[in-house]
């Protein structure tokens, strides 16, 4: 376990970047293996590649953390992942389950054993896992690789060629593709930037196969031949790779004599790169076993982390810059109203201020930008958790996702986990049934689960559903009037029924299993979507399955809000959270609770009361009209009255800080001009704390 | 004493001294400072080196239900700070505060005050242990130190995240 929380912190925000990319990888390497086609293949080979490398970084990040039973584990996995790229092992759908469900394994192992959560068993669960695939290795049928020795590749070279590369170059002679040589030289300061290009280019081509040095290229210079297989004609190859500059050699698959000179000039090489500068001889140091292990220690991102609360701090800084913007941008306005300078001075002056506002709008936006996230981790790892359950409990389940790229804020993302994995387990555990049961009812025998996500507007949408048993909405009625929800003799609708599961302490499965009712019910899910700004809806049909609509704003960040006066102060609400504005009559709202809105009855309340400031009733209108809007509080209505709308504008909330969550029905704080701020509201919350029913 | 206005703080190190301590600072080997500021008739104290400045109070906007000490927030050179006024525990009308003295640390915390008295040195051997008999004020400081014959309390920061909790 690591004390250290700093250090945990980095630890695991490295991990989940790896973890990420793992299992991302391995997803995909599953919908890849029914594939037989070529360029499916390649696809596989670049992700099975990756999928080991990262690996390896875990495992290195697991042994500078002391993390050793993790680190040995890794290992083991790595190892595996090892014989898979050498054909020692075979890569089959059922193989592709297993590494996925390996990974998860091994996610569950990294993050657990740094908290101290890690158990023996689990442990001892992923190995059974890897020992199941150890047991499928079979021996390699060609005792030592041809490929390189027909290619005309010299003693020397094929010493310095990894396993790896001699399995690539004999799979790729049996796929009957052609070898080419590309020798380039770079300047020594372009090559990173450069050579990244080229094998990218490669690659698009066919599979690159190693990189050897090249002599001979002048002071300054490092010389690369870069050796790749491909199925394309030799003019297709000319033309891709005449932008480099370099020199195209066909390798044939004989002791061709013009391959063979190009190739046999390995200890010639060695002694120029051990005389060369030492940035450029690590340049151009052939790619044997070692320097495979020192480039998979290379981290595997080019981009650095960012803790949240810096980015939140660039945008509350954007944000007040943008404001003084506008400020000198209407400055500038009076200023050429009032001065005798030239017109050509007045439109400079006007251009450059109004470029000024726009950059730093553009600045806030960026950095809004910058903290959106995808919801592909969050989907996966819930398909996994899904999974895994259906497996526990028996159940045939396929987990389908859709929308995983998806933007959303990272806090957003990170709220959301919970009460998806929630809904998941519940839809798993009491939703779906027994594949008998479902036979008996003419469904498939595989239930299928769909996890989606999709933007509406300013909210995205994430839906998780089913096509199980569905709700009983008798038994809902039946648990509601036991837990004295509703009276028995109540008659409501069915939208009315559905939303009783959303009240604590409901629940109409009847044990508690180990997967849910763990005493956290839906009402927690939804207390979560209203302090995200967000709402819940469910749709059930009995027999059917059901679905929940999970909406949350996309940024919590900035929003769409409404802004109304009430006393002296003013105050922002989501737009989301309006259903309507109204000016009702006076005689309307003097001295009445309850007000006629469409065809029901709904609470009639002061803002100001909601926010406990005074008790003074409604605003008086002076016989005029009082504004009043209609709230959205979990499919309910509140009307509120305040003294003045003062219109919708794009608002950059900010947060409260440590002590924010003390206060209820405050969603954070936003800059007005002049040096006001103005409280962003979360209806819910002040109903909630005001203890009006709805 | 001066104060800037909120966007031009400035820190307290760089403060000179005044009421009769010559050249108190905290990098002074030995001596700790303090700011003492005043909220109605009560004087408090407060670490210097848990403070990031004093800037004239803005606009503050009132938190509905607020947990006692805290009147709103307010918003101080982009930040959103929660304002907190000491004068609660004498039971006095709250503060008209013209300063706030911004509290060091994630909790965005802002103290009102009446007025910025002085920043102290003091041997860390003048910081008194506060008798329980104190009890009011134990909610908010565990020590006090001595000024014109009084008894100022230094509050305890760590104190304020957890204030009518």
């Amino acid at each position: 376990m690591i004390e250290d929380k700093a250090l945990l912190g980095e630890y695991l925000s490295e991990c989940e970047e790896l973890l990420d990319s793992l299992l991302a990888d391995l997803d995909a390497v599953a919908g890849q293996t029914h594939d037989a086609k070529a360029a499916a293949q390649k696809t596989v080979v670049n992700l099975i590649n990756r999928v080991f490398r990262t690996v390896h970084s875990l495992k290195g990040l697991c042994g500078m953390m002391d993390l050793i039973d993790v680190r040995t584990s890794a290992h083991e996995f790595e190892d595996l992942l090892d014989d898979l790229r050498l054909g020692k092992l075979s890569l089959d759908p059922e193989m592709a389950r297993t590494l996925k469900e390996a990974g998860a394994g091994l996610a569950a192992l990294v993050s657990g054993a740094a908290r101290g959560l890690a158990a023996d068993e689990d442990f001892v669960k992923f190995h059974e896992l890897l020992a199941g695939i150890a047991a499928r290795r079979r021996a390699r049928t060609r005792a030592e690789a041809e490929g390189p020795r027909l290619l005309g590749f010299s003693r020397e070279e094929r010493k310095l060629l990894t396993e790896y590369e001699e399995h690539r170059i004999d799979m790729n002679l049996e796929a009957d593709r052609s070898f080419y040589a590309l020798t380039v030289k770079l300047r020594a300061d372009e090559i990173d930037s450069r050579y990244r290009v080229m094998t990218a280019a490669i690659e698009d081509l066919g599979e690159l196969l190693t990189t050897l040095p090249a002599l001979g290229q002048g002071k300054g210079f490092v010389g690369f031949k870069i050796i790749f297989a491909t199925q394309l004609k030799q003019t297709e190859v000319k033309r891709a790779v005449e932008q480099f500059n370099g020199k195209l050699e066909r390798l044939q698959p004989s002791p061709w004599r013009l391959a063979g000179r190009a190739l046999k000039t390995v200890s010639r090489i060695q002694k120029k790169a051990e005389s060369a500068p030492e940035d450029a001889a690590s340049k151009a140091e052939p790619r044997g076993t070692a320097q495979l292990e020192e480039d998979s220690l290379h981290p595997l991102l080019t981009s650095v982390r960012v803790e949240l609360s810096q980015i939140e701090e660039l945008s509350g800084l954007a944000h007040q810059l943008s404001v003084e913007s506008k400020r000198f941008s209407a400055m500038a306005d009076r200023l050429i109203e009032n001065s005798a300078c030239t017109v050509a001075d007045q439109f400079d002056l006007k251009q450059v201020s109004r470029r000024i506002e726009r950059d730093f709008l553009d600045i806030e936006e960026r950095l809004i930008g910058l903290r959106m996230v995808s919801l592909a981790q969050t989907f996966t790892r819930a398909a996994h958790l899904a999974g895994k359950l259906a497996r526990e409990l028996g159940k045939a389940v396929s987990v389908e996702l859709s929308g995983r790229s998806t933007l959303l804020d990272k806090m957003i993302v990170d709220a959301v986990a919970d009460p998806i994995h929630h809904i998941l387990r519940n839809a798993i555990d009491h939703g779906v049934e027994p594949a008998n049961l479902r036979r008996l009812s003419g469904k498939p025998a595989r239930a299928k689960v769909q996890l989606e996500a999709r933007i509406e507007g300013t909210n995205a949408i994430i839906s998780i559903s089913d096509d199980g048993r569905g709700i009983d909405l008798n038994e809902v009625y039946r648990r509601a009037v036991e837990i004295g929800a509703i009276s028995p003799d109540q008659t409501l609708g069915e939208q009315e029924m559905l939303r009783l599961i959303f009240r604590p302490g409901f629940s109409t499965a009847g044990a508690v299993s180990a997967v849910s009712g763990r005493g956290v019910g839906l009402d927690a899910v939804e207390r979560k979507m209203h302090e995200l700004g967000g709402r819940i809806k469910v749709f059930s049909e009995k027999g059917k399955g059901t679905r929940f609509e999970l909406s949350v704003p996309t940024t919590l960040q900035m929003i769409s809000a409404f802004i109304v006066r009430s006393g002296d102060c003013r105050y922002a609400l989501n737009v989301g959270q309006i259903v309507e504005l109204s000016y009702l009559e006076p005689h309307h709202v003097n001295g009445s609770r309850k007000i006629q809105w469409q065809d029901s009855l709904i609470p009639l309340a002061p803002l100001a009361e909601l926010l406990g400031i005074e008790a003074g009733g409604h605003p008086k209108g002076n016989g005029q009209r009082v504004p009043a809007f209609i709230g959205s509080v979990s499919e309910k209505r509140i009307a509120v009255t305040v003294e003045k709308f003062e219109g919708q504008r794009e608002i950059i909330v900010k947060s409260l800080g440590a002590l924010g969550r003390r206060f209820a029905g405050v969603a954070g704080a936003v800059d007005l001009e002049g040096g006001d701020v103005a409280l962003v509201l979360d209806l819910a919350g002040l109903v909630e704390a005001t203890g009006i029913t709805l | 004493m001066t104060a800037e206005k909120p966007g031009r703080g400035f820190r307290l190190g760089l403060i000179p001294s005044t009421g009769g301590h010559s050249g108190l600072r905290d990098d002074k080997p030995g001596l700790v400072s303090f700011v003492v500021f005043g909220v109605g008739s009560q004087s408090f104290a407060v670490d210097v080196n848990n403070t990031e400045g004093v800037v004239d109070c803005p606009g503050v906007a009132p938190l509905p239900r607020p947990p006692a000490g805290i009147v709103g927030v307010a918003s101080v050179r982009g930040r959103i700070t929660v304002v907190f006024d000491l004068s609660f525990q004498d039971r006095k009308p709250a503060a008209q505060g013209s300063r706030l003295i911004l509290i060091r640390g994630d909790a965005q915390i802002g103290l009102l005050a009446d007025r910025i008295d002085s920043i102290v040195g003091l041997k860390p051997d003048k910081v008194k242990r506060l008798s329980k008999k104190r009890a009011p004020l134990n909610e908010l400081a565990d020590s006090y130190l001595i000024q014109h014959r009084r008894q100022v309390p230094i509050i305890a920061v760590d104190r304020l995240t957890t204030l009518g909790a």
